[in-house]
C-alpha cells in the first residue's frame, strides 16, 4: 500500500533574493507501507528539506505530495495538518533539545493533548510510549526530563512523538552525539518499533555502516536531486559513483571490492560485517575442500 | 534573511565603507543635529545634494537607500495628516468642522516630512556602510575615556559583540524548536489570546534551556582563550583616522555651513511664510517675471 | 619535564538534589611533549572533567595537575597555563565570539596583549594551518560544521599553545567534517609538535594515535598503545565502548576458526590481511 507519494517536488529557499538556493529539484518518490527507508547525502543536499515537506512543516512550492489520503498541495479545502502530523511522526536531530515540561509524563503528553484526546486516552498513550522506548512508567513519569542522561532524554523525546501514534515515523540522525551504548540502545529501539508499532520508518543518517544494518531501501540525495533510490542490496553495485559524490560506503563493501580486485570472489550480497564474515567463512571452507 | 549579524550592511568596498567607523558615527550624530537647523527648502535642497553625493560615493543603489523610508512611511502619513489638518496658524485656505488647512500648515507638513525622510536616509547610510562589529569597535573606542571612572567599557563591547554573534544562531534554534513542537501537533496561530500566550511555553522553555547551556559553554570557551588575562588588552584592528576622514569631514562641514548660513544670515521678513534663502529666490523670480 | 603531569587527581561535584558524584577518582596521567593521546569513555565517565582540570577551569580537590611544570593551583600563573594548553569544545557555535572569522581568531592573542603586528601574523598563520585562509573575512554562520570547527581550532592556535585538548570536537560533525578536523589535529601534531589530547566516542579516530587511555567510572583504567588496548576485548566492552569495526570483523572471523593476525585496527590492514589469507 502506498503511504506517501511525492511527484516533481521542487523547492527554493529565499526565492527572488541574492541568497536564493535550490534545495530540491524535481523529486519523485513513493514510500510504501512497511518500508524501512534510509536517506543519505551530504549536509545541505536537500534531505532535511525533503522530510520536512512530508509532515507539512514546509509549504510545497512546486509539485504534488500525497500522504495517505491527505493531499498537501490542495488549495481548497486546506489540507488537515493536524491529521497529517498524527499520521507522520517526526523526530528531529537532537530531539532532547525540545523537552520543556517539568515531568517526563507531561512532556510526552504534549502531542496527544494537542490532538484534544480524553485524559484517559492521553494517560494510556503516555504509558505505552514510555514502554515502547524502554522507560519504566512508574519510575520515570514524575521525574524532570532535564535530570536524565543524554540517551534517556532522547528516548523521552522519541516517546513524545510516538504518543501521537504515527503510522510513519521519520527520524533525523537519531544517534548523533551519543556514546556507543546510547547508540546501540537507540538502534535497537528503532528496529523494535519497526517490528511492533510503526510499520513504516524513514531514517536519515550520516553513518553508512549503521544505516545498512537495518534499512532495506536507500535513497541518496546529491545536490538537491535523488541520485539513487534502490534496495540496499543493489545500491553498492554503484560504489564508484557513491565515492565520486563524496559519500562513504560500508566497510564490508570496501573490503569485498578490494578482494574482488585481487581476484578473490566471495559469494552473495555483502553489505554488513556479518555478511562479510559469513562469505569469507564459506569461501575458506570451499577452498579447503578443493 | 538570517544574516542579522550584518544588519542592513551593504558590502561594496567604497571609500565610504572604508571611513573610520568612529568618524562615521560622529558624522552621523552631527548630521542628525544639524538637519534640525535646516528650515528652508533651499537648505533641504543642499541636504539632498549632499545625500546624492554620499550615495554615489558609497556605490549603493538608490532603491536600497530609499528602502529605509518604507519603514517610516506610516509615521510620515500619520504625522502629515495631523499637521495638515490641525495646524491653525497662517492664512486659512479651507476649513471644515475642526479641520483647517492653512498655507503655513502645508508648508510645515512638507518640511516635517522632508526632515524625517532625510534624517532616516542619512542615518541609514551609516548602517549600510558599517558592519555592526565596526560600530561596536567604534563605540568601544569612543567610550574609552569612561574607563577612568571604572566603567567596564571592554566587557560591554564584548557583550555587544557576542550578542550580535548569537542573534542568527538563536533565530535558527527558535525555528527548529517551533518545527519540532508543530510536528507534535502544536498550533501557534489559532485560539484565544491567553491560549496563544500559553502555546509559547513549549518554545520559550527549550530556548531558555539551550541559551543557558550555550552561555555555560561559551564561558568555558572564553576562559580557555585567556579572557581577562591582562589589563593591557591589544586590538588587531586599530582604528585610525586618515586623510579620507578629513575629506569626508570637510564635505559635511560645507553642508553644515550652508545650512547655518541659510538659517541665521539670510533673514526674511516675519510676515512672509517663506524662510531664509527661499525668500530671496522667490523675490528674484518675481522681479524676473514681473 | 612532562607536557602534562597529573597525580592522584580527585574531584566531586554536587548534583541538584544534593547528592555527590565523584567525577575523578585518583586519576594519574603523564603525557610527553609531542604525543597524540586518545581518551575514550562513555558519557559520564569523567572525560570532560579531566579535560577541564588541565587548564584550570576546574581545580581538583586532591592531587596535582602540572602543565609544563606549572601547577594549576598557582592562581598567579593561570594564564601562563591557559596560553600553553588550548581547548576545542564540542559545539563550534558556542566557542565563537565574533561575527567575522579574523576578529574571532584574534580574540585570544588580544586577551594576552600580543602586539598588533604579531596578532595579524598569528591570525594568518592559524588560518593557513587549518586551511581556511580564503575565509578570513567571512562570517562563520553559513559555514559547514567542519569549517566552523576548524575556525575554532584556528582561534586556539592563535594563542600558540603547546598542547591542544579536543573535547569531543567531532561529535556534532558529519563524516566529512570529522575527517577534516581529525586531519588538522594530526597535522598540527606532526608539523608543529603540538601535544594532542583527543577525547572521542568514535573508536576509529583513536586507532593510529600514540596511546589510548580508557576512562570508566571516574578513573583511567587502562592506557597503552592502540594495539594493546583493543586486544582487551572484555575491558572495552565492560567500559561501554566498542571495538573498531575492522577489528570486530577480524575477531568474528577468528571465532569462525579463520586464522587472522591480531593487530587489525584499520581498513587497510584488514584488506591486506584478508588478501593474504584468502589467496
Amino acid at each position: 500500500m502506498q503511504n506517501i507519494e511525492v511527484k516533481h517536488l521542487t523547492h527554493t529557499y529565499s526565492k527572488k533574493t541574492p541568497y536564493e538556493k535550490v534545495s530540491l529539484s524535481d523529486i519523485s518518490v513513493t514510500i510504501n507501507e512497511g518500508d524501512f527507508l534510509g536517506i543519505i547525502g551530504h549536509t545541505g543536499s536537500g534531505k532535511s528539506t525533503f522530510i520536512q515537506h512530508l509532515n507539512g512543516l514546509i509549504k510545497t512550492q512546486e509539485g504534488d505530495i500525497r500522504v495517505f489520503d491527505i493531499n498537501l498541495t490542495q488549495k481548497k479545502p486546506k489540507p488537515d495538518l493536524r491529521k497529517l502530523r498524527q499520521e507522520v511522526g517526526m523526530v528531529f536531530q537532537y530531539p532532547e533539545y525540545q523537552l520543556f515540561a517539568d515531568t517526563v509524563a507531561k512532556d510526552i503528553a504534549f502531542g496527544p493533548k494537542n490532538l484534544k484526546l480524553s485524559q484517559e486516552e492521553i494517560n494510556d498513550r503516555v504509558r505505552k510510549a514510555m514502554q515502547a522506548v524502554g522507560l519504566d512508567y512508574d519510575y520515570y513519569k514524575d521525574r524532570s526530563p532535564f535530570d536524565l542522561s543524554g540517551g534517556q532524554k532522547r528516548r523521552v523525546a522519541i516517546a513524545g512523538v510516538l504518543a501521537m501514534m504515527p503510522k510513519v515515523l521519520i527520524l533525523d540522525e537519531p544517534t548523533a552525539g551519543l556514546d556507543p551504548i546510547g547508540k546501540r540502545q537507540i538502534l535497537n529501539l528503532i528496529t523494535n518499533l519497526k517490528n511492533t508499532i510503526t510499520p513504516t520508518i524513514i531514517v536519515i543518517s550520516h553513518d553508512i555502516n549503521e544505516i545498512t544494518q537495518y534499512c532495506t531501501r536507500l535513497i541518496v540525495f546529491n545536490d538537491s536531486k535523488i541520485a539513487f533510490d534502490l534496495p540496499v542490496s543493489e545500491l553498492f553495485t554503484h560504489s564508484e559513483e557513491l565515492l565520486q559524490i563524496g559519500l562513504d560506503i560500508p566497510l564490508a563493501v570496501k573490503v569485498n571490492n578490494h578482494l574482488k580486485a585481487n581476484g578473490i570472489n566471495l559469494e552473495g550480497d555483502i553489505i554488513t560485517p556479518q555478511d562479510l564474515v559469513c562469505a569469507i567463512a564459506k569461501y575458506k571452507n570451499q577452498g579447503g575442500a578443493l | 534573511m538570517r544574516d542579522m549579524a550584518f544588519g542592513q550592511y551593504y558590502p561594496t568596498n567604497s571609500p565610504l565603507h572604508r571611513l573610520d567607523p568612529r568618524a562615521k558615527l560622529i558624522f552621523s550624530l552631527l548630521y542628525m543635529v544639524f538637519i534640525f537647523f535646516a528650515k528652508s527648502y533651499t537648505a533641504f535642497f543642499y541636504v539632498c545634494i549632499f545625500l546624492t553625493i554620499v550615495t554615489i560615493v558609497a556605490k549603493i543603489p538608490l532603491k536600497i537607500v530609499l528602502k529605509s523610508i518604507k519603514l517610516i512611511i506610516f509615521l510620515l502619513i500619520f504625522t502629515g495628516f495631523i499637521n495638515l489638518f490641525l495646524y491653525d496658524e497662517g492664512n486659512v485656505l479651507a476649513s471644515w468642522w475642526i479641520f483647517t488647512i492653512t498655507d503655513r500648515g502645508i508648508d510645515f507638513t512638507i518640511k516635517l516630512a522632508l526632515r524625517l525622510s532625510l534624517l532616516v536616509i542619512g542615518t541609514s547610510m551609516l548602517s549600510l556602510t558599517t558592519t555592526p562589529m565596526e560600530l561596536t569597535d567604534a563605540i568601544e573606542s569612543l567610550l574609552k575615556p569612561l574607563k577612568y571612572i571604572k566603567v567596564p567599557v571592554h566587557d560591554i563591547a564584548i557583550t555587544m559583540s557576542i550578542a550580535l554573534r548569537f542573534v542568527p544562531t538563536l533565530m535558527e534554534e527558535t525555528d527548529k524548536i517551533i518545527a519540532a513542537q508543530k510536528a507534535r501537533g502544536a498550533a501557534f496561530d489559532t485560539g484565544k489570546v491567553h491560549e496563544r500566550v500559553k502555546s509559547m511555553v513549549p518554545i520559550l522553555i527549550p530556548l531558555f534551556v539551550s541559551s543557558f547551556r550555550r552561555a555555560d559553554e561559551l564561558a568555558d570557551a572564553l576562559d580557555a582563550r585567556c579572557y581577562n588575562a591582562t589589563q593591557n588588552r591589544t586590538k588587531m584592528k586599530k582604528l585610525s583616522f586618515s586623510y579620507r576622514d578629513l575629506i569626508a569631514f570637510l564635505i559635511l562641514a560645507v553642508l553644515i555651513v550652508l545650512i547655518m548660513l541659510d538659517c541665521y544670515l539670510t533673514k526674511a521678513p516675519a510676515e512672509s511664510i517663506l524662510f531664509g534663502t527661499d525668500y530671496y529666490i522667490f523675490n528674484l523670480f518675481k522681479s524676473w517675471i514681473g | 619535564m612532562n607536557a602534562i603531569h597529573i597525580s592522584g587527581a580527585t574531584l566531586e561535584y554536587k548534583t541538584q538534589n544534593g547528592g555527590i558524584v565523584r567525577a575523578l577518582n585518583n586519576v594519574s596521567l603523564d603525557v610527553n611533549e609531542g604525543e597524540f593521546i586518545a581518551l575514550l569513555g562513555h558519557n559520564g565517565s569523567g572525560k570532560s572533567t579531566l579535560a577541564k582540570i588541565l587548564n584550570g577551569l576546574l581545580i581538583p580537590r586532591l592531587g596535582e595537575v602540572e602543565i609544563f611544570g606549572v601547577n594549576t593551583k598557582d592562581i598567579s600563573k593561570i594564564f601562563e597555563i591557559r596560553s600553553n594548553i588550548g581547548m576545542v569544545f564540542q559545539n563550534p557555535d558556542n566557542q565563537m565570539i565574533a561575527s567575522i572569522v579574523e576578529d574571532d581568531i584574534a580574540f585570544g592573542p588580544e586577551n594576552l596583549g600580543v602586539p598588533r603586528e604579531e596578532i595579524i601574523e598569528r591570525v594568518n598563520w592559524a588560518l593557513e594551518k587549518v586551511g581556511m585562509s580564503s575565509h578570513k573575512k567571512s562570517t562563520p554562520f553559513k559555514m559547514s560544521g567542519g569549517q566552523k570547527q576548524r575556525i575554532a581550532i584556528a582561534g586556539i592556535l592563535a594563542i600558540k599553545p603547546r598542547i591542544i585538548v579536543f573535547d569531543e570536537s567531532t561529535a556534532m560533525l558529519d563524516p566529512q567534517g570529522r575527517k577534516e578536523v581529525l586531519q588538522v589535529a594530526k597535522q598540527l601534531n606532526k608539523e608543529e609538535n603540538i601535544t594532542i589530547i583527543w577525547i572521542t566516542h568514535y573508536m576509529d579516530e583513536s586507532v593510529d594515535c600514540d596511546r589510548v587511555a580508557i576512562m570508566n567510572d571516574a578513573r583511567i583504567i587502562a592506557i597503552d598503545t592502540p594495539e594493546n588496548i583493543f586486544k582487551q576485548t572484555e575491558l572495552i566492552k565492560s567500559s561501554g565502548l566498542d571495538l573498531p569495526l575492522p577489528l570486530a570483523i577480524a575477531n568474528d572471523l577468528k571465532a569462525q576458526g579463520i586464522q587472522i593476525d591480531g593487530n587489525i585496527l584499520t581498513e587497510e590492514s584488514l584488506k591486506e590481511e584478508l588478501c593474504k589469507i584468502l589467496k
